[in-house]
């Protein structure tokens, strides 16, 4: 093409944005069901460290030239790492009834000396990544080509993920009960779901979620591992999620008085389009300032009126 | 018998990568307490991580998560390099004690400022102060990124290290050869013991417990929510701030790029851990920085990372905090079992 570099940009920023959308779809689904996982930044430091880890002892154990079963496996070592930590945030606000604020952010600053600690030997190591791979008719297309269809099996994953959040949440039976148990868990409790098992369940599937996310930046993004991998993209998918506009549990209908424009729509879908924003080369914590600026004031009243999501969980 | 699963997690770690626990543990010992030069650097640790302990014990109090300790920590470094390279270096005239003053007094301001500027976005924009608190930390460090490589970069041509060093009488006063200022640490108790009595036995003290034990009811009698969220905001980030002028006029002698060096976050775990008891947090403070200083001494002998002091301190808050009211949780479920028994 005579002029591939804007195109190029484009499609770049939508690479790297993946792990970030993975997370943050991750970390909606996590408190759309009522849990705060505040552990982000360190649970994606982790998986990210495991994943390649993994990936890399594995490619080196089986010996074969193929990339494709040591990087999969990374990644289910990196979901697995991202719902431990969840189900331990989970777990200590629902069944020990802990301040799970305080549970997160201390997971954030261990997970993240433990992956430093851990993987002090796997620094700055070649290893096996993710295979680009391009769908061959529509990456040929001019301009929308190189955006959108010369990526990697990751990118469309995630894509797929997205997708696939936003009809669980919003169209289907489970994702209702979901919802409900997240904005009224006592009226979930009196129509019969199990507020702690949904809890418990949808921690531990966000909580995997973000680990992949970690995962995509050892195996996809920024190869390798090296200390502070992640240069605290945990805090911007935190920041992007209030930005995408997750509709507080508890106060659910203020939302729509309060709504502020920034808030175009309040799909996880929007969440892909300010990944993708966020991802961009250019310095993102400034961009993170407006994520956090538009923040919904319905978050500060419900905190401040109730004693938090995982509070009302009734004692079953 | 949260600190022994801690010592055992660790210790498992240890075994696991291969280390060997008993080296590690006495050279974290040693690292920290083993010669005067180790002591004091561990008591200079301590200063920073005291005061921004004593502001966040303010914040914790009326329920607020003040995560921006971390910047107003690093604008409190700002204003007394400030004063530092604009005030004092051109103007020799000035006497050592007050050009101290000012770059205190500075330093405590350009902390408040960063504070109220998230008690502000809490209280009017409706930013929850975590993500206000996150974005401005980012900011503060792309401040002062800036200001090292930019308008105060040294004469000879910038560095991204930092800046020229300060005329050593805007410094604090050192101990002999070390990094350890007795009138910063002086400060610093005298800003814990005045916190640590205002909120016990103020009414300032009590409307922010009010705001932090229940906010609804607080605000229905009368507390002014809004202004408490916002002093006791302020009071924190001048508190922090402080601890930032300690990290340049003594740790440091110039405005470096990692400033703060995860002090605050630090002094976070701390109040967790010393559940906002002032005298508790002295003590915490104080192991947490020998852990931290003789971190440094591990990765010297032993090439482990020096995080593990880090995960130290983690795995102990954070057992604390699972567990910590573990014994009151069974008491109560032994209770409901007997009332059911009683029942039936």
């Amino acid at each position: 093409m005579s002029d591939p570099l804007i195109p190029r940009i484009l499609g770049s920023i939508i690479a790297q944005s993946a792990p970030l959308m993975l997370a943050v779809t991750g970390e909606t689904i996590t408190e759309r069901s009522g849990v705060i996982n505040l552990s982000l930044d360190g649970s994606m430091m982790l998986s990210a460290m495991v994943g390649f880890v993994v990936a890399y002892e594995s490619s080196s154990l089986l010996g074969t030239p193929g990339d494709t079963l040591p990087v999969l496996l990374g990644f289910a070592a990196g979901a697995i790492v991202g719902a431990a930590a969840a189900l331990i945030v989970a777990w200590g606000s629902i069944s020990l009834k802990q301040n799970q604020v305080a549970i997160g952010f201390v997971l954030t600053l261990l997970l993240a000396d433990l992956a430093n600690f851990i993987g002090q030997n796997h620094t700055r190591l070649p290893g096996p990544s993710v295979p680009p791979l391009g769908i061959p008719i529509l990456k040929e297309i001019p301009v929308l080509g190189p955006i959108f269809f010369n990526h990697d099996l990751l990118i469309y994953f995630t894509f797929l993920v997205v997708a696939v959040a936003t009809w669980w949440l919003y169209r289907t039976q489970p994702g209702l009960r979901m919802r409900g148990v997240g904005e009224r868990p006592e009226a979930a409790f009196v129509r019969g779901v199990g507020v702690n098992r949904v809890r418990y369940l949808y921690s531990a599937v966000g909580g995997a979620l973000v680990g992949l996310g970690g995962a995509a930046f050892s195996l996809d993004i920024k190869l390798g591992w090296s200390d502070n991998h992640i240069l605290g993209m945990g805090w911007i998918a935190l920041a992007i999620v209030i930005f995408g506009g997750w509709r507080h549990p508890v106060r659910y209908h203020q939302v729509h008085r309060h709504r502020t424009p920034a808030i175009v729509s309040r799909r996880p879908g929007c969440a892909v389009q300010l990944a993708a924003m966020a991802a961009d080369a250019g310095s993102p914590a400034s961009r993170r300032q407006p994520g956090a600026a538009a923040s919904h004031r319905h978050r500060s009243q419900a905190a401040a009126t109730t004693p938090g999501p995982g509070a009302p969980c009734l004692a079953t | 018998v949260p600190v022994l699963m801690s010592v055992l997690a660790t210790t498992l770690l240890l075994l696991l990568v291969g280390g060997d626990p008993t080296t590690t543990f006495s050279a974290l010992f040693d690292g920290a307490i083993g010669t005067s030069d180790r002591l004091f650097s561990t008591l200079a640790f301590w200063v920073p991580l005291l005061l921004c302990a004593s502001g966040l014990l303010v914040t914790f109090t009326a329920g607020l998560w003040n995560i921006g300790v971390e910047g107003q920590m690093i604008m409190g470094a700002l204003g007394a390099s400030w004063v530092a390279l604009k005030v004092a270096a051109p103007n020799p005239g000035i006497p050592g004690w007050l050009v101290l003053l000012l770059e205190v007094l500075a330093a405590a301001t350009a902390g408040a400022l960063w504070a109220a500027l998230a008690g502000l976005l809490k209280t009017r924009g409706g930013v929850h102060e975590i993500f206000g608190g996150v974005a401005l930390n980012n900011l503060a460090i792309i401040a002062t990124n800036y200001l090292i490589s930019g308008p105060w970069q040294p004469p000879e041509g910038g560095t991204f290290r930092g800046t020229e060093p300060f005329p050593s009488r805007a410094l604090f006063p050192l101990l002999g050869d070390t990094r350890f200022s007795p009138l910063s640490l002086v400060l610093a108790l005298a800003v814990l013991l005045l916190v640590g009595l205002s909120l016990r036995g103020s009414s300032w003290g009590l409307r922010l417990k009010a705001l932090g034990k229940n906010p609804r009811s607080a605000f229905l009698l009368g507390v002014p929510s809004e202004r408490e969220i916002l002093t006791a905001m302020v009071v924190c980030g001048a508190s922090a701030g402080l601890a930032g002028s300690v990290r340049v006029l003594s740790w440091f002698d110039s405005l470096r790029q990692s400033i703060s060096g995860g002090i605050g976050f630090l002094a976070i775990l701390i109040v967790l851990l010393a559940g906002m008891r002032p005298l508790w947090t002295l003590l915490i403070a104080l192991i947490f920085s020998a852990l931290l200083t003789g971190g440094t001494i591990v990765q010297l002998r032993t090439q482990l990372k020096a995080s593990i002091s880090g995960i130290i301190q983690g795995t102990l808050v954070l057992f604390v905090l699972l567990f910590g009211d573990y014994r009151r949780l069974l008491r109560k479920r032994h209770r409901e079992t007997e009332a059911e028994g009683t029942e039936a």
